[in-house]
């Protein structure tokens, strides 16, 4: 992990996905405050057991009004991710603002890629175990 | 392209490019030899006619590469030692020096096996071919030769141009989808019994009309958001698989090249043809779009097929266990079908 400018050429990582992911929260917000209808969860209405995503528009939604536990409750991955992301967009914001060096991991060995990889898969099946537990 | 050489007053060949480095490898042949290949005026001598730099291309099934001679990990040809530089632990030949140059500049690490043999798609020379050809030539080249499309498509080089691919082909598909399906509306509208439907015809009409209005401006946004999202969701879980060989650069690139050629289908009116058209349609562009992703995700990021498809599968694995919902599909399918045998 370091910190450096952009090389010639190389991808404005904090541009792009500032405006990508602003543009999509708008857009997610419009929707919901428009009522438009949800896709509703086959494996739900099958199984009558929650998949890995479900509740993830209703965290959002109670988000969004700022009910923080009650967002947790319906899919704490999904609120980690929100929280990751409005960082994310603070951290570029800052950094194409100030003309900051950026936040690079450039050498990751193997063995903290599959660590990390692992680490993602666990997180992923722990927010699914919660999410049956919790009968979402 | 096969070579004749001279050996003394003798014609030789015709002798492909691999027996040609075999022969100066081997010092049958020299620099000062004459030789002569189709489209040449008269016999040069070898340093003319083929100047030294170019290496020799990789040899084909049941041939050798020259012996001695070392594969540039940049262009994939074979070139003598003394042409060979060490980077990294890894050769690259002279004629790679641009391309390691950049590849340098701009992502900080050296150009894989390759790299620099790949000039694809023919969108990214339509300055050339021109907007609209470009634009067919990619769609053709996508939907009906993806191995080699892919094999040849550049890793690198920026996201404007698979970007504006994206946009104009997406755009053209989703307002195309819309109207053919504001039609098959129509169409279905007529068969009902007159009194139920002419008080909602003219309404149902001038609502579609209306979305397309609307489709013409949002579709372009629309399309760029869904490019760097799907991409996005598409290169974290080439990740999770451990499937991710390249940057997000070439996961954007391959990315829009498929499904903005994808969207292009959406230009046939399936919606028209009742009842069954929306079904069969959709189930042929689902199919086409899983496929074509899997194959570009392979060959541009060189992992095995199964990692690929584990990989574009794992969204929908994820979300509203989507693999149930191909299953039931399918298990559907194959009961109607017998249900009509029987």
């Amino acid at each position: 992990m370091i910190w450096r400018r952009l090389r010639p050429g190389e991808l404005n990582h904090e541009a792009i996905w500032l405006v990508v992911s602003v543009a999509t929260l708008f857009g997610v917000w419009l929707w919901l405050h428009l009522a438009y209808p949800v896709p509703q969860c086959v494996f739900h209405r099958i199984t009558g057991l929650p998949c890995p995503t479900c509740g993830v528009t209703r965290c959002l939604r109670h988000a969004f009004h700022g009910e923080w536990k009650v967002a947790a409750a319906f899919n704490p991955l999904a609120l980690m991710g929100l929280a990751f992301g409005a960082g994310y967009n603070l951290y570029a914001a800052a950094v194409l603002v100030f003309r900051m060096p950026r936040l690079r991991f450039d050498h990751l060995s193997p063995l903290t890629r599959t660590g990390i990889r692992f680490a993602a898969i666990a997180v992923i099946l722990g927010n699914w175990a919660w999410l049956l537990w919790m009968q979402v | 392209m096969n070579w004749y050489y001279a050996l003394g007053d003798q014609r030789q060949g015709p002798i492909p490019d691999t027996e040609l480095d075999a022969l100066i490898a081997a010092g049958t042949i020299t620099e000062d030899t004459l030789v002569w290949r189709e489209g040449m005026s008269d016999w040069t001598a070898l340093r003319i006619a083929r100047p030294p730099g170019q290496g020799a291309p990789p040899p084909g099934p049941g041939q050798e590469a020259p012996a001695g001679w070392i594969r540039c990990t940049a262009t994939g040809r074979y070139f003598p030692p003394e042409e060979i530089v060490y980077l990294d632990g890894k050769p690259y030949s002279a004629a790679a020096k641009a391309g390691v140059l950049q590849g340098v500049m701009q992502g900080g690490s050296l150009p894989d096996e390759g790299d620099l043999n790949r000039g694809g798609p023919p969108w990214e020379k339509r300055q050339q071919l021109g907007i609209p050809k470009a634009a067919w030539e990619t769609v053709k080249a996508v939907l009906f030769n993806p191995f080699e499309t892919f094999d040849n498509m550049k890793r690198t080089g920026g996201l404007d141009n698979p970007l504006l691919y994206m946009i104009i082909t997406a755009s053209l598909g989703t307002i195309c989808g819309m109207i053919w399906n504001w039609l098959g509306q129509m169409m279905f509208q007529s068969f009902l019994p007159t009194n139920t439907h002419q008080s909602t015809f003219a309404f149902q009409s001038a609502i579609g009309g209306g979305m397309i209005l609307v489709a013409l401006i949002l579709a372009p946004i629309g399309s760029a958001i869904a490019a760097f999202c799907g991409s996005g969701i598409l290169h974290l879980s080439l990740m999770i698989c451990g499937g991710a060989k390249q940057p997000f650069e070439t996961t954007f690139r391959a990315y829009c090249y498929t499904v903005g050629s994808i969207y292009t289908l959406q230009i046939i009116p399936f919606q028209v043809i009742p009842i069954v058209g929306p079904l069969i349609g959709g189930s042929v562009v689902w199919v086409w779009a899983l496929v074509t992703k899997c194959i570009s995700f392979a060959r541009t990021h060189e992992i095995g097929t199964g990692r690929a498809v584990l990989a574009v599968l794992l969204p929908s694995i994820l979300c509203c266990g989507g693999l149930i919902f191909l299953a039931i599909t399918f298990a559907g399918a194959i009961a109607a079908a017998k249900g009509i045998h029987h």
